[in-house]
């Protein structure tokens, strides 16, 4: 062609009649086209645009301009974590969701408490000789799930506990709830645990263990504060391995590694889970319209 | 102009300026919308799709790439917002472009740069239709399938049409 195209930083703008048919909608294609196309190079027919957009309205319409309010108002939501959305895609409805991956720093305190303490059953297990690794992961297994509840919720630990207990949602539903997502987890890491520790059936007996050993922090958090709860329950489930390796080691003459298996034989097993089903009595009895027990208030810290 | 230049401020806005953004979004917005008005008649939509894109400016602004017109990058986002909002509400069909037999005017044929005299004409001469996907596919750079989805119509549609509306023109540029 023999016009010349010219250079983007042109002297043409459009005039403002051409302006205001392509405002009104009243322009041809072609013009629609070209001006559209202009207007990606050229800021002051923008800015003319802007202008006569605006009508003569002057900066306080654009000040209050809902659009702009609306945009505000979508950088302040919090965007949906990779936690919170992975728990809404197992069907998980939306707000259980949030409620589950609350904050972060709530999060964090549990996944990284259980990682800790399983990093640390990994270790101990593996630096034990002999038989001693499974023995090691089997009694501290169920202290995994127990430390995930005890730093995860209630005051001290809950930025949002405050809030929580205001809201007209039943608090001991959002701790189960809460304190499911944490077994769910812990749990879940075990079993991907256990295998490389031991090949035998025993990979399995920490299950129904565990299992007792958090519903009874469960059940006594309806009376302690759940730090305190999960310590107590933690020391329990200790001291009755201990008890129960001491009274084998004086019937039998065994080694001391298979006495702490004792603990782990079927009758331990039927022990834990009539543990677990009497806490769960307990819980299921003092659930309704139940608060969880108070604590010494130092939520303040946590944010 | 001693201003801020776009770009400059779209670098501001990657690192969490908002008062960067609040300019970008009143240099930007008035075209943006006036824009969307021609390709979606629901000022509601319109007005969501704005909000959205200026959403997805803040969280994306680290990705422009430093190459072409920042007005040209807002524009890709948004007329993809467009996209997503009307695949979310059924697609209706959508209004395009009407034009009312305006005359073509000395100003007009320059404001197409070239001498468009032909081109325009041809253009002006498509069907509703047909100039639809002409100017969603060739104008706005949008895919078959991107298209499909504006106009509310199957995506073999697009490209029938597509092929209808490059006869027709070629003929009028004959």
């Amino acid at each position: 062609m023999s016009n010349p195209i010219p250079p983007p930083s042109s002297s043409w703008h459009a005039p403002p009649e051409l302006m205001a048919r392509y405002l009104g909608r009243t322009a041809d294609p072609a013009t629609i086209a070209s001006i559209e196309a202009h207007l990606f190079e050229c800021a002051e027919c923008r800015a003319a645009l802007a202008a006569s957009a605006a009508g003569g309205a002057s900066e306080t319409a654009t000040v209050a301009d809902p659009t702009w309010a609306a945009i505000v108002d979508a950088l302040d939501q919090p965007r949906r974590g990779y936690v919170e959305r992975a728990t809404a895609a197992l069907g998980v409805p939306a707000h259980l969701a949030r409620l589950v991956a609350a904050t972060p720093a709530l999060r964090w305190s549990w996944l990284v408490a259980i990682a800790v303490v399983s990093a640390f059953v990994a270790l101990v297990s593996e630096t034990t000789s002999g038989a001693g690794p499974e023995v090691t992961f089997l009694v501290l297994a169920p202290l995994v799930p127990l430390a995930g509840i005890a730093v995860a919720y209630g005051p001290g630990a809950d930025p949002l506990s405050e809030i929580a207990a205001a809201a007209p949602f039943p608090a001991f539903r959002l701790f189960c709830l809460r304190a499911g997502a944490v077994l769910v987890t812990s749990v879940t890491l075990l079993a991907l645990a256990a295998p490389f520790i031991d090949s035998g059936l025993l990979a399995a007996a920490w299950v129904l263990p565990a299992l007792a050993v958090v519903s009874v922090a469960m059940a006594l958090s309806t009376w302690l504060p759940a730090p305190i709860a999960a310590a107590a329950a933690a020391l329990g489930w200790l001291v009755t391995v201990a008890t129960v390796t001491g009274a084998a080691l004086r019937m039998t003459s065994t080694s001391r590694l298979d006495a702490v298996l004792a603990t782990f034989a079927p009758p331990g097993q039927l022990v834990a889970l009539v543990a677990l089903l009497v806490a769960l009595f307990v819980l299921v009895r003092r659930a309704p319209g139940l608060e969880l027990a108070p604590s010494t208030n130092f939520s303040e810290v946590s944010l | 102009m001693t201003e801020v230049g776009d770009v400059e401020l779209l670098a501001l806005v990657a690192d969490g300026d908002r008062a960067a953004l609040r300019r970008l979004y009143e240099r930007h917005s008035p075209w943006l919308v006036a824009r969307l008005d021609h390709r979606c008649s629901d000022r509601q939509v319109v007005a969501e799709v704005v909000q959205d894109t200026f959403v997805a400016v803040w969280r994306s602004a680290k990705r422009y790439d430093g190459r072409g017109e920042v007005a040209a990058w807002i524009w890709g986002i948004g007329i993809r917002q467009l996209i997503g909002h009307l695949r979310k509400r059924h697609p209706e069909p959508m209004l395009v472009v009407d034009a009312h037999g305006a005359e073509v005017s000395a100003e007009e044929r320059v404001l197409a740069g070239v001498d468009h005299g032909p081109l325009a004409g041809a253009l002006n001469g498509l069907s509703p239709e047909l100039r639809a996907v002409v100017q969603a596919t060739v104008l706005d750079g949008l895919t078959t399938r991107e298209a499909s989805r504006l106009l509310g119509i199957p995506q073999g549609t697009v490209k029938t049409r597509m092929a209808r509306a490059r006869v027709e023109l070629r003929g009028a540029l004959a």
